[in-house]
């Protein structure tokens, strides 16, 4: 075709008279998100073609999503704080030991003591020259005494067949336990040597298991808010199927009709994510500062472990701040494969 | 422009609606499209919007043929054909300029631009004083206007028009009739379905006439 129709209005047009007479000047200045081009003016003048906040509330989505990050944010905290107090008390106890020398009760005091001493001796001396043993502490009688103070009180103790102790510092990469158990066997039959892991390893085991449902409730969490969102989103694309026809038809494409969709889900889930992430944040500090204060009522040591366990490093709360960015960027993904999939099935 | 080439289209359990239709519609013409209700006036409309898939048969467009089209191109094809809807089809909570510049957004151009064409064509259909009105609180004939004023503003090759002047007095039908060949003048190929014989025998165009689901040319002596 050779000529153009318009926008330049045809001048034989019986409205054109009308034009002239009215005139440009006479229309209304134009409001400002129109006067001018740019980029921005572009993204707002788009996001205002379906009227999410008319005929479907915001609050809804504003609040699932709200939830589910306040809930992914203390289950993310929670399972850092297993992974980090696991961490710690392998840390702490992988590289310690205990060896246990019996007393023979069917000896005369005296005796048992010289016996004993010659054992603990031998015991030494062949720790010393172990491989991986770094450090070796004979308990003296005295500090056994003090240790088991806690559990017996201040009794006498000199009657009881109280077992003689050595600590060892290892050095875990050079000997492994089950070698050193053998070693103390081989040098002494009927004595005990005790890993500190291997009392450990249970607490270890439960400490994974809440690890694993802690992924897991995450894992359900973030389903759940992308499933919302994708209910939300078809469900505005219901109640604004006429405007989206009408877009449709005029030859906008499937990604600008989305686009709407997108902006309308990135912006709530902002918001959600801003709530909820901020409410988790201030709960976990809360319990930290709770958990300190009742940590210094228990025995010493534990309430360091208690206390330490309840505060976050500057990298897991980057992580929980990640977190709340990965909700906002699936709940996004999620609003703009729902929307292109139900405008591809406009005609 | 667009030919249909023996297209036939059955809606899912119902009869064939449009039988072994073919049409050429030439770069400017101006054809009336009539026919009883039902006849399916309305589905042959939305087949050369490219809005609705024929059953059977060829459809070719701006020489580019429907069937071997992936279905991104389509919105770039129809974007060259504009759509005047018998209700009009406005989004309410747009002001009337909103609703004209729609096209053009889509289009992504300019806004500067946009603001400049949109106010030449609402001075052109004779609503400048309606620049920020609502569209639900303008009358009927003046909500066709800015229906037309959107559906040629993107520069359309084609504009298709169903029932525009159904439910107008007749001043304004004829007002809007002016309007009509004023963009054919220029170029537009125009298809107008329309049960008015009156408005038929004023502005006399050839006809197209559906009947039992074929398509008749009418040669009108007057033409």
């Amino acid at each position: 075709m050779n000529i153009n129709p318009p926008p330049n209005p045809p001048k034989t047009s019986p409205a054109a008279s009308v034009k002239k007479s009215q005139g440009r000047g006479i229309a209304k200045p134009l409001p400002p998100r129109f006067s001018h081009s740019s980029r921005w003016n572009r993204l707002v003048s788009h996001m205002g073609l379906i009227p999410f906040g008319a005929r479907s509330g915001p609050s809804f989505m504003v609040w699932i999503i709200g939830g589910m990050v306040f809930l992914a944010v203390l289950f993310a905290a929670a399972t850092m704080m297993i992974a980090g107090s696991i961490g710690r008390w392998q840390a702490d106890l992988a590289g310690s030991a205990t060896v246990q020398l019996m007393p023979n009760i069917e000896l005369a005091a005296n005796q048992q003591r010289e016996l004993i001493d010659r054992q603990i001796a031998e015991m030494v001396t062949m720790l010393k020259q172990t491989k991986g043993v770094k450090g070796v502490e004979v308990i003296s009688p005295s500090r056994n005494k003090e240790l088991l103070a806690p559990f017996l009180g201040t009794v006498d103790l000199s009657e009881l067949p109280m077992p003689r102790l050595i600590g060892l510092t290892l050095e875990p990469q050079l000997i492994k336990s089950e070698t050193l158990r053998q070693l103390v066997i081989r040098t002494n039959p009927l004595a005990r040597y005790e890993s500190h892991l291997d009392w450990l390893s249970g607490l270890v085991h439960l400490a994974y298991g809440l690890q694993i449902l802690g992924i897991t409730v995450l894992i359900l969490v973030f389903a759940i808010a992308m499933a919302a969102v994708m209910i939300v989103t078809r469900s505005n694309l219901n109640i604004h199927l006429d405007i989206i026809e009408v877009m449709h038809f005029m030859g906008a494409e499937e990604k600008f009709i989305a686009r709407s969709f997108v902006w309308h889900s990135l912006t709530l889930s902002l918001i959600g994510a801003a709530i909820g992430g901020g409410l988790a944040c201030l709960t976990i500090r809360l319990l930290g500062l709770i958990g300190i204060g009742g940590g210094r009522q228990l025995a010493e040591g534990f309430a360091t472990d208690i206390g330490s366990s309840l505060h976050l490093g500057w990298l897991a709360w980057m992580v929980l701040l990640g977190l709340m960015i990965l909700m906002v960027i699936l709940c996004t993904i999620t609003a703009w494969r729902t929307s292109i999939t139900a405008i591809r099935r406009l005609p | 422009m667009i030919h249909l080439d023996n297209i036939g289209m059955r809606y899912p359990e119902g009869q064939e609606i449009l039988k072994d239709v073919s049409l050429h519609l030439k770069a400017g013409s101006f054809h009336y499209l009539t026919g009883q209700s039902g006849a399916g006036k309305s589905t042959l409309l939305r087949i050369l919007h490219l809005s609705q898939v024929p059953t059977r048969g060829n459809v070719t467009v701006f020489g580019q043929d429907l069937q071997t089209l992936p279905r991104n191109e389509i919105p770039k094809l129809r974007i060259r054909i504009g759509m005047v809807f018998q209700d009009c089809r406005l989004i309410n909570h747009l002001s009337v300029f909103d609703n004209v510049a729609l096209p053009l957004r889509i289009k992504r151009e300019r806004e500067d631009e946009i603001k400049d064409k949109v106010e030449q064509l609402l001075s052109w259909v004779g609503l400048s004083d309606h620049f920020w009105s609502r569209p639900q609180t303008l009358s009927g004939g003046e909500q066709q206007r800015v229906a037309i004023a959107r559906a040629v503003i993107a520069r359309p090759d084609i504009l298709l028009a169903d029932e525009p002047t159904g439910n107008l007095d007749e001043h304004t039908a004829r007002l809007l009739m002016r309007l009509f060949e004023d963009l054919n003048k220029n170029g537009v190929t125009i298809v107008l379905a329309t049960h008015s014989e009156a408005l038929m025998d004023r502005f006399v165009y050839p006809m197209l006439r559906l009947k039992s689901g074929k398509l008749e040319r009418v040669i009108r002596h007057e033409y």
